[in-house]
């Protein structure tokens, strides 16, 4: 470990990795701090990604892949299927090694990677970020920084070290418990796709998901609206206990997970003078499924580019940063908004519309069965929602 | 006041995440709170997707499995 960088990053998850690998790549001497002793330990996800954004940055590598996934199944309250058939669509990881992977391949690309290395500060001189505090070896260094990358997930404290509120609101999180399962029920568990099941009763404001790792074991979990956690006396993990006594009573648990997920808009300020957040940290999560590992790459990954620029130019002010989150907000975060206003709608829905909205799907033939079509026929339930959707068609999300 | 059971807890961070006046410090498997500091709003409570954290009140504890409507 040197004591000045051209960039330094906190955290070695996926947005930490590609934002050091992509720095490394222009030639910015870079050091990316993780301070777990072992990356991507433990895990905190359900693990799936689409292929398509996955090999913007990765090709697919059986070793950190437990199932290819074929397509989804959504179950309407009463128990419904709807049916999406795609081919290879995508991939539920082994984020463990994943992570690794990931980390290996900023190391490759000349990053310097750092594990058991917590930072605990930030250097801020005259309103400029220059650099951070790491607890490493039992010993305090100070390591000087032209950018700071925050991309310490989704409890990020460097955010706010630097002034930035990034404290999640209830209203904007889901809140998660999952298992790892086997002994799983052949005629409700498929391994071929992820399966999902929405209802008021299963999920409120959220949905139970059972995402395929190998012929007879999954990774079964719940996320419920932060602001609904504790209703009631029912947290995250008594869904997921309830749900498994109704749909894998004869499972058995292998392990067990928990966290939350940001599912509101991204975090208005994402870049100050030498400093730049990614990933969770910045609230990159998509809005609806949560998914955040494949937004984490692409924020790290333009942040990275940006950060380059700057240090090229020699202009490290947030003004200066300021393509990054431009480049964001035109390539994913301006569609947040709407997402959430659908969903919020969508979540308004009772269960009997949902059942309704399966059947009507059911009576297509297969292949017609789509998300486009199911937006569609969502939609058409709740007129409303149409002001919505006519934003997000011309990007092309659906 | 604000509980914590450790034996329940697995060191996600959401409480972290959602805590407004960032008082919960997490490092790998050490959980610790500021009560100093600590507004008791119990929104970590929430945020805790398992029940490792409870709120004493008046020589009461909330805790949602136990409790049901007290607190939320
Ligand atoms: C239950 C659950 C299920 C999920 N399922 C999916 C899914 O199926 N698909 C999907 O795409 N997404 C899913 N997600 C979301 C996904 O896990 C995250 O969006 C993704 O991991 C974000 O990546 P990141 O790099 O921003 O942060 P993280 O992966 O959280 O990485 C942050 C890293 O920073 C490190 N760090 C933190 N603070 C410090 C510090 N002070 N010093 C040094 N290092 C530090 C942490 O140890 C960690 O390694 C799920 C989340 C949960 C909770
Ligand atoms: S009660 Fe509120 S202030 Fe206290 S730790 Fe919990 S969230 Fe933070
Ligand atoms: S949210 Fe609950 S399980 Fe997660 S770290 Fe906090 S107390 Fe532990």
């Amino acid at each position: 470990m040197h004591t000045k960088y051209d960039v330094v990053v906190v955290g070695a998850g996926p947005a930490g990795s590609i934002a050091a690998r992509t720095a490394a790549e222009r030639g910015l001497k870079t050091l990316l701090l993780e301070k777990r002793q072992e990356i991507g330990s433990p895990v905190r996800c359900a693990e799936a990604i689409s292929h398509e954004t996955l090999i913007r940055y990765i090709e697919p590598e059986a070793a950190w892949i437990s199932a290819t996934v074929h397509g989804g199944r959504i179950f309407s309250p009463n128990g419904t299927p709807v049916v999406i058939q795609q081919p290879n669509v995508g991939y539920v990881l082994e984020r463990k090694l994943f992570d690794r992977r990931l980390a290996e391949t900023a190391v490759n690309a000349g990053a310097e990677v750092l594990v058991k290395a917590r930072v605990t500060g930030v250097i801020n001189t005259d309103d400029q970020i220059c650099g951070v505090t790491v607890r490493y070896h039992r010993r305090d260094h100070a390591i000087q920084a032209d950018i700071v990358i925050a991309a310490d997930g989704v409890e990020s404290q460097v955010a706010r070290w630097a002034g930035i509120n990034s404290t999640h609101e209830l209203r904007d999180v889901d809140i998660c418990a999952q298992y790892l399962m086997s002994n799983l029920d052949p005629d409700v568990y498929s391994p071929e796709y992820c399966d999902f099941y929405i209802g008021r009763e299963l999920a409120p404001r959220g949905y139970v998901w059972v995402f395929p790792k190998g012929p007879d074991l999954a990774n079964v979990g719940v996320g419920i609206g932060g602001t609904i956690s504790g209703r009631n006396g029912k947290l995250a993990i008594d869904y997921l206990n309830d749900f498994v006594r109704t749909h894998f009573p004869e499972g058995r648990v292998l392990s067990q997970v928990a966290g939350c997920v940001p599912v509101g808009d991204s975090l208005p300020e994402i870049v100050g003078n030498g400093l730049m957040i990614v990933g969770d940290a910045a609230h990159h999560s998509d809005p609806i499924s949560g998914g955040g590992i494949a937004n984490a790459m692409i924020s790290g990954h333009f942040a990275a580019e940006t950060a380059a620029d700057a240090i090229a130019a020699g202009d490290l002010s947030a003004e200066f940063l300021r393509p990054y989150p431009e480049r964001w907000d035109e390539e994913i975060g301006k569609n947040f908004r709407h997402i959430c206003r659908i969903r919020d709608g969508v979540m308004k829905f009772s269960d009997k519309t949902f059942d309704r909205c399966a059947q009507v799907l059911n009576k297509l033939s297969p292949e017609k069965i789509t998300m486009r079509e199911i937006f569609k026929t969502v939609l058409l339930h709740q007129p409303r929602l149409l002001l919505e959707l006519r934003h997000l068609i011309a990007p092309g999300w659906i | 006041m604000i509980l914590f059971y450790e034996e329940l807890c697995n060191y996600c961070g959401s409480c972290v995440a959602v805590c407004p006046e960032n008082v919960i410090n997490l490092v790998d498997i050490h959980l610790s709170i500021d009560r100093e500091n600590c507004t008791d709003c119990a929104k970590c409570i929430k945020g805790c997707p398992i029940g490792a954290l409870a709120l004493e009140r008046k020589g009461k504890i909330y805790y949602p499995e136990y409790e049901g409507r007290g607190l939320f």
